[in-house]
């Protein structure tokens, strides 16, 4: 059991499940260690300044398993838990009166995404994956955070669609024109590497 | 630029109502998991058409595996005092206990019930008479 719980094989449900019938820390930091940052990233989209994100995250996370049976039994947790999130940040802005709400946040998330995707990148990136990654930065910052949301988290196209305001049909529109940029910039790549030297197949 | 060209017009022939665009949204649905049986069924076919089709598709799946965002804010120092006080709170034995016995939001509760019941009675006791 010890194992399989390292190895992440839990979903949430279950973790849900296993926490309401009894305290078990592993288990709890296995979502924590893993959601926590994720909710941050996701906050920090509506709130400038990270101790706020910390301090909704963290209220969020309380409720969250304050609620843990109820939740145990809900369809999608991980939806509601952003949407959670979302809302308190919505919350907050609304009480510290700021006039900044989520339609003029492109500026910011912009700025937060490329910050986030840092040369310090620490793991055999081979050449393909950094033609990606670069062409990422280049994408227009919803169609960014779309793909973000959706590819890296994991997240639902009908969470992401009430997330950001958007018709599910924009999502998948994003997700195409994001895949399309990306496969675009690889044909172009390939082209260019076999211009210089054609004898070297590049990826196989 | 013509096998490029090549690729485009097969994609154009084999999906016929569907725009390119459609195939990218297409891949995207299937990859993260959420197509429905039908959507993967077509996608299946499409990358089957053709030579073009599959080392398209084996691009696709390469740019899709890869992981491009770094979360180096792994490591926050809030990270661990939010995990700790919130299983303190919610999970350890201690608390546990103390609520079973007092529980803060109750005893609210129960004193302003009291003092409701106090008000009332003050009032039939001494005004109302």
């Amino acid at each position: 059991m010890k194992e399989r719980r390292l190895h992440d094989q839990f979903t949430l449900k279950e973790i849900f499940k296993n926490l309401a019938d009894s305290p078990d820390k592993a288990l709890y930091d296995l979502f924590f260690n893993k959601y926590y940052p994720k909710l941050i990233w996701f906050a920090l989209l509506f709130v400038k300044q990270h101790s706020a994100a910390e301090e909704i995250v963290t209220d969020v996370l309380f409720n969250i398993f304050r609620k843990r049976r109820k939740l145990a039994n809900s369809v999608n947790i991980e939806g509601y838990i952003f949407i959670s999130v979302k809302n308190q940040s919505l919350k907050y802005l609304r009480k510290k009166k700021r006039q900044t709400i989520f339609d003029n946040f492109e500026s910011d998330a912009d700025l937060l995404m490329t910050t986030s995707i840092s040369p310090e990148y620490e793991y055999e990136e081979n050449e393909f994956h950094r033609i990606v990654r670069e062409s990422i930065d280049t994408l227009p910052p919803k169609r960014k955070l779309v793909f973000r949301m959706i590819k890296e988290e994991g997240l639902k196209y009908n969470d992401v669609a009430k997330l950001l305001d958007l018709s599910v049909k924009t999502v998948e529109t994003h997700m195409g024109l994001a895949l399309k940029t990306l496969h675009e910039c690889i044909e172009n790549y390939k082209k260019d590497k076999f211009e210089n030297s054609p004898v070297i197949p590049i990826i196989k | 630029m013509s096998q490029k060209g090549f690729l485009i017009l097969n994609i154009i022939i084999k999906m016929s109502k569907s725009s390119i665009d459609n195939l990218f949204s297409l891949v995207a649905l299937v990859f993260s998991g959420q197509a429905s049986e039908e959507q993967q069924a077509s996608l299946k076919d499409w990358r089957d058409s053709s030579p073009e089709s599959r080392a398209m598709y084996e691009d696709l799946t390469n740019i899709w595996e890869g992981k491009y965002f770094n979360e180096k804010h792994t490591q926050m120092v809030s990270q661990n005092e939010a995990n700790e006080k919130i299983w303190q709170e919610l999970f350890s034995e201690k608390t546990r206990k103390k609520r079973g016995i007092i529980n803060p939001s109750q005893l609210i509760k129960i004193a302003a019930s009291l003092i409701i019941f106090v008000a009332i009675a003050y009032v039939f006791l001494y005004i109302v008479k």
